[in-house]
């Protein structure tokens, strides 16, 4: 019997001859993501099973992106144990500031390959899924015994699969595609599930268009994201991905529910307060006042982004009453962006270009908002106070629909700027 | 005793962000503040809930949830002295936290008709049979596996990791 592209990895990973959901399996690991929000956790748990050292340095990456560069002193001197953790063990791949991005960024930027297990210690680590990989993320416990064994314990999740049809219209995104996804189903059916994302549309969508919609998956509670490689994926890695063949799902996979999905019509969406899978058409929310515009993140940071604001941008300005704050996902996303001019579009219109982070994404970062204040921003979560005051409210949108907002003062449809 | 909460209660009322710990995972210091975000009689009184003696929570849908993939909300009902929950859905990190921490945790559809906040209850592990010793009522809810049901009686993955290095246990 056929299976689904998780279940192959799983498969493979587990040195299993066959397998089924449900079942307990332990996988070997290819790569592991740390990062400065749970980091020194990690070492200490790591250190509490006394193996000495680390499984395979060379397949850790940590990046420093929650709290940098650090603005309290606990901070500072939890980036700085950090540090000395990564030298002691031997983890060369030490995303230091100057050469730092955000976690799930970084990751993808030649680090996981297609067909890989590739897991991070925080949520979005979904991402990944977009190369091909099978990826989630996982807490501080199981990266410690990861570090020590090479190995975790999953329960091989089911699969279910969208179907993408239809040509995106002109300002329609992938993060419109994902922010519909979470409506085609109450979000508790996807609990636990790998969701596979699959269709025309997604076989003509960007590397960085199938990372937001991985990405996003993380919000449906689901165990992993996957879009399997191809040709794109290949020119991604410039013809030097890892697999020959990569993952592909067996016609006969077995799917518990395929979700069928045309957006050929689709118009821009927007997440508006306080859920995700909250989401309205922009045009129904036009007008709606906002006082922060925000691009950014490890969902919509990469030049892909960058470029579709700008293009709104170009010759504009902010409006007045509003501040945009502007967040490349890593130094390599900056320098290329920089090298394009975008960034100058960006200044040149009144946004301030923030060094890469989480920044105000998860609340805990430059540019939180206050009580009474609307941030729309091109962010993964929006429950109360996520960015800021628990009185505050967030949109989440596309970075087209948040560029033409921040050049409109309200929430606006960027088709008003054709 | 029991504790009772409804649908969506999320990480932060468990544990709120301004109580995290960056460097360890304390149950003293985590329990201390434990789920002050839901039971507003407990803001700011260091061991409020532990002190009033649950040690069972009954909750609604996805419990835990709100995304964060942190160990400190399961850390912090240990700390606070649950000896297990159950739910009638789990948001997925508190549940795996809960299976890699060693608190027991048991899906149970319809369990919340049949509790309230002060009933005495049983549950049974291997079972999922959850008593209410108040009223008679059972629901009957998912038993723990036998991989999970080790996992918590080596007392956390950590602990079982340890064991299976030593060579104590034989995986696969």
């Amino acid at each position: 019997m056929g299976l689904t592209i998780t279940e192959k990895i799983i498969r493979r990973a587990g040195g299993k001859k066959t397998i089924s959901p449900g079942e307990i399996v332990t996988l070997r690991v290819d790569k592991l993501m740390l990062n400065d929000f749970v980091g020194a956790i990690v070492f200490n748990q790591f250190e509490s099973l006394g193996v000495g050292k680390v499984w395979d340095p060379d397949r850790v990456l940590f990046a420093a992106d929650h709290r940098i560069p650090p603005t309290e002193v606990k901070w500072a001197e939890h980036l700085k144990s950090c540090r000395e953790y990564c030298r002691k063990y031997g983890i060369t791949r030490f995303g230091e500031i100057g050469r730092h991005g955000i976690c799930h960024q970084l990751m993808c930027e030649g680090f996981v390959l297609p067909g890989e297990v590739a897991l991070g210690t925080d949520s979005h680590a979904t991402m990944y899924g977009g190369l091909g990989a099978f990826s989630c993320g996982i807490t501080s416990s199981d990266a410690a015994v990861i570090m020590a064994t090479g190995e975790i314990w999953i329960q091989v999740p089911a699969s279910v699969r969208f179907d993408i049809s239809g040509h995106l219209s002109r300002f329609v995104t992938a993060k419109d595609i994902a922010l519909k996804m979470l409506t085609v189903a109450p979000l508790e059916e996807f609990s636990y599930k790998a969701v596979e994302v699959e269709g025309e549309t997604i076989r003509n969508l960007s590397v960085g268009g199938r990372l937001v919609i991985c990405n996003m998956i993380a919000e449906m509670d689901a165990k992993n994201g996957i879009i399997a490689a191809d040709g794109i994926t290949s020119k991604y890695f410039n013809g030097e991905a890892g697999n020959d063949a990569p993952e592909q799902s067996d016609p006969d996979a077995t799917y518990e529910k395929i979700y069928k999905l045309n957006v050929r019509d689709m118009n821009p969406l927007v997440a508006c307060p306080h859920e995700a899978n909250n989401v309205k058409e922009v045009r129904e929310v036009r007008g709606k006042r906002i006082h922060q515009a925000f691009l950014g993140s490890c969902t919509n940071g990469r030049v892909e982004d960058l470029q579709q604001a700008a293009e709104i941008l170009k010759g504009k300005k902010v409006h007045p009453d509003i501040r945009m704050l502007v967040v490349p996902a890593s130094q390599k996303v900056f320098t290329e962006a920089t090298r394009l001019g975008i960034i100058s579009v960006f200044l040149e219109a009144g946004a301030a270009v923030l060094t890469p982070c989480c920044s105000a994404c998860a609340g805990s970062g430059s540019g939180i908002i206050a009580a009474g204040e609307t941030c729309i921003s091109t962010t993964n979560r929006n429950f109360k106070g996520r960015m800021g005051s628990p009185n505050s409210e967030v949109y989440l949108a596309s970075a087209y629909t948040v560029a033409a907002s921040a050049v409109a003062g309200v929430i606006e449809d960027p088709r008003q700027f054709i | 005793m029991v504790w009772k909460c409804g649908d969506g209660l999320d990480a932060y009322k468990i544990i709120g962000k301004n109580r995290w710990t960056l460097d360890q995972l304390d149950p003293q210091e985590l329990g201390k503040w434990a789920f002050e975000g839901e039971e507003t009689s407990v803001k700011d009184i260091p061991w409020g809930f532990k002190n009033k003696g649950y040690e069972v929570v009954i909750a609604g849908k996805d419990f835990g949830g709100g995304g964060k993939s942190i160990e400190h909300p399961v850390v912090a009902m240990k700390g606070a002295g649950i000896k297990v929950t159950v739910a009638e859905s789990f948001a997925r990190y508190n549940f795996r936290n809960s299976m890699n921490l060693g608190l027991p945790a048991i899906r149970c559809q319809g369990v919340t008709r049949i509790f309230k906040t002060g009933d005495r209850a049983q549950v049974h592990l291997l079972t999922g049979e959850v008593k209410n010793l108040t009223t008679g009522e059972s629901a009957y809810g998912v038993p723990l596996s036998d991989f999970v049901f080790e996992l918590i009686a080596s007392g956390s993955l950590l602990e079982y990791t340890k064991r299976r290095l030593k060579g104590d246990i034989h995986v696969r």
